[in-house]
């Protein structure tokens, strides 16, 4: 007996270690990508620079550093539009086991380079990629002139994204230059200046030098104008109207680029309606309010060039930090940017127009019913 | 001259068997546990998967138009267990140009717009690990068993992947429990079809009907007949005990009914078990009531009570009722573990 009651001892046993096994595992605590706040602060010391961190929440460790301060100049508010130039880092930090010293390997993936076009954003208004960097700007009252450091974890970095040489869950350091602060109505008038500046050096008005019709301006309702030049006859005089669907073909590129760099064009271009249908209801959000306000002066089967202003399409759009333009491939690649399309991160336009970006459109009306 | 049956013997000689212990004696006693690995297989045909932020519902092809651009529709969640109606999602909206523009546009919630995925580029699985443990009685027949049983299974399953055939990734279904128990009555049929010296090998099928446990939405949820074959390896110790081991496949489905008549959504969790166990029949007769008997074998004694003769064990139920010198105790007693260390382990 005393046999079989160890045999049923160990089949229990058996049963019980199983279930044990199965159990649901606790999850690990979320690691600190910085090491304590006393590394960091250690580490940041390090360069015999003061740092700061956001206190924005307890789990949130982001930092920035004042390099080039400039107290006498303009600081920047919620809503303002910035040119900067940047530089982006990557940051590993380690702490020896045997010392307990913290190690900090610093690798440069883009240097500064103050020659290249200053970028543009609107600061606190989730408008730049990556958000951590949005967080910083509005918090650290960074003043036009000075270059800072921001220090971003993974989760308000590039979080799982893999961006050039930089791999998933990278601690950054973002260096910011701040170039120049502007109010956005500011940006938005001479977004319109420069449309009369392309009109004239274009001159569209000259039906000899473009044919077709007059440059007709066109007030929306929501202010601002469009621009609308008849490129081609039409013998049918019906106009659409808010409601109808429209079937168009259409191509864009940016006003200034259309002048300054015609190479732009064919980069950031959609093409897939140039030779395709692209059918909407006008007045729906199936089209920004530039164009719909455009082609309802627009007859059937006409050709026409809309000049819009950002704030009838795409205004603040998104500001990547690497830009789009210089990093299109290396850092921005097809799948990164599907990653955050489809990881509701960003609207698909934010690849396909840049900020306070003036379009002009190239569309046929091809029929509205 | 005919030779004697055994049962003549007991009748010739008035040996006294207790005819309940005889009876029981045919009925052998079987319980197991072990380890189940489940696969979970479901069949989206038929639908369009909605993944809004990592939700994911199902709406027929029937309510979704994928022509007609922008659409509101409702879609089904929990269609894994226990249905239910889901939000007005919007669907095909998207902010590609030249649509609307958007405040805001980084991390905005009003960019979870749905693109329905058909359900037939959707491989939904799961693994799953469970804990059978079953009980079962058989009576045997010329080498055929009948009988039947009771299953617990003590499933855990933390979500399940969906694979889309053109590598479009998808969210992990999160179920909105890790376990759950399962309970099966069948009945078995079983055929020794192998035997050597202590060993045997039965093929058999168990055929029952499954319960499904509290995760479940039962009136929802329409079982199908559930089938389990397998081979058990028997290791007879005696006549009356056996250790088995038990490899088998199990073949589960059911149907998830949604809040629409007529909608369904098919689920196939089959298994591979692995179970250990024992297998006891209570003996016909009792071991020896004398501590002084030390007969070994089975043996004929008288019982000083009524005077009978009886026939008696002289071995434990687990060990060879009949053995040759020295076959249940190959190690001397000195040697045995547990007198290792004894200077006088008699």
């Amino acid at each position: 007996m005393r046999f079989l009651k160890k045999l049923l001892c160990l089949l229990c046993l058996g049963v019980i270690s199983t279930f044990w096994s199965c159990k649901q595992d606790d999850p690990s605590p979320s690691a600190n990508v910085f090491g304590t706040d006393q590394q960091f602060q250690i580490f940041l010391a390090a360069d015999g620079i003061q740092s700061s961190r956001l206190a924005l929440n307890d789990s949130l460790n982001l930092y920035y550093q004042l390099i080039d301060a400039r107290p006498d100049s303009q600081t920047i508010n919620i809503n303002d539009v910035i040119y900067f130039h940047f530089s982006l880092s990557r940051i590993q930090v380690s702490i020896d086991t045997v010392s307990l010293d913290t190690m900090i390997l610093r690798t440069v993936s883009i240097p500064f380079d103050l020659t290249a076009p200053s970028l543009i954003a609107k600061v606190g208004a989730d408008a730049i990629y990556p958000v951590g960097l949005d967080l910083g700007l509005v918090n650290s009252s960074i003043r036009v002139g000075e270059q800072m450091n921001y220090y971003l974890p993974p989760s308000v970095g590039f979080g799982d994204l893999q961006l050039g040489n930089l791999p998933a869950k990278s601690l950054l350091q973002i260096g910011i230059i701040l170039d120049s602060v502007k109010t956005e109505l500011d940006v938005l008038n001479q977004a319109q200046l420069d449309i009369n500046r392309y009109i004239i050096d274009a001159e569209l008005r000259d039906t000899t030098m473009v044919p077709g019709g007059p440059v007709v301006e066109i007030l929306d309702i929501n202010g601002g104008a469009v621009y609308f030049k008849r490129l081609g006859d039409s013998t049918i005089f019906d106009l659409p109207v808010v409601g109808d669907q429209v079937s168009l073909r259409f191509e864009y590129r940016y006003v200034t680029d259309s002048l300054l760099d015609a190479q732009v064009r064919s980069f950031f271009s959609v093409d897939q309606y140039a030779n395709q249908d692209y059918v909407a209801i006008l007045g729906s959000n199936e089209l920004i309010n530039g164009m719909s306000t455009g082609i309802r002066s627009m007859r059937r089967q006409e050709r026409g060039l809309l000049l819009i202003p950002p704030q009838l399409a795409y205004r603040e759009a998104v500001c990547f930090v690497p830009d789009l333009r210089t990093y299109q491939g290396s850092f921005w690649t097809q799948t990164t940017k599907t990653a955050l399309i489809e990881g509701f991160v960003v609207p698909e336009y934010a690849f396909q127009v840049e900020p306070y970006r003036s379009l002009a459109v190239e569309v046929t009306l091809v029929n509205f019913n | 001259m005919v030779p004697a049956s055994a049962q003549d013997v007991y009748q010739m000689y008035g040996i006294y068997r207790n005819p309940f212990r005889v009876f029981v004696n045919h009925i052998s006693w079987n319980v197991m546990a072990g380890y189940g690995q489940t696969q979970f297989n479901h069949n989206l045909e038929g639908f369009y998967l909605l993944n809004d932020a990592g939700n994911l519902y199902i709406v027929g092809e029937n309510n979704y138009d994928p022509e007609a651009g922008e659409q509101v529709i409702q879609g089904y969640g929990g269609w894994f267990n226990d249905p239910t109606i889901g939000p007005l999602l919007t669907v095909d909206r998207t902010f590609e140009l030249p649509r609307e523009y958007i405040e805001n546009p980084v991390n905005n919630p009003f960019l979870r717009s749905i693109v329905p995925i058909l359900g037939e580029d959707i491989v939904v699985s799961g693994p799953a690990t469970s804990v059978p443990v079953t009980v079962s009685a058989n009576v045997e027949f010329k080498n055929i068993k009948i009988g039947g049983g009771y299953t617990f299974e003590r499933q855990w399953i933390k979500s399940l992947t969906l694979t889309h055939n053109e590598g479009l990734i998808l969210p992990d279904y999160v179920l909105n429990f890790s376990a759950v128990n399962f309970h099966r009555a069948f009945g078995m049929l079983g055929y020794r079809f192998y035997e050597f010296w202590d060993y045997a090998a039965v093929v058999d099928v168990q055929v029952g009907k499954l319960w499904y446990g509290d995760a479940f939405n039962v009136n929802a949820l329409q079982g199908s007949i559930n089938l389990n074959a397998g081979i058990t390896l028997e290791h007879h110790w005696s006549e009356y005990f056996s250790v088995n081991v038990r490899p088998s496949f199990d073949y589960k489905r059911y149907q998830i009914n949604l809040p629409v008549p007529g909608e369904f959504v098919l689920h196939q969790h089959n298994s591979f078990q692995f179970q250990v166990g024992i297998s006891i029949k209570i003996p016909e007769i009792q071991r020896t009531p004398y501590a002084a008997d030390h007969v070994q074998l089975k043996h004929v004694i008288t019982d000083v009570q009524t005077g009978r003769l009886m026939e008696v064990r002289g071995q434990p139920f687990w060990k060879k009722q009949n053995p040759k010198v020295g076959e249940n105790s190959r190690k001397l007693f000195r040697y045995k573990w547990r007198n290792k260390r004894k200077l006088h382990p008699y």
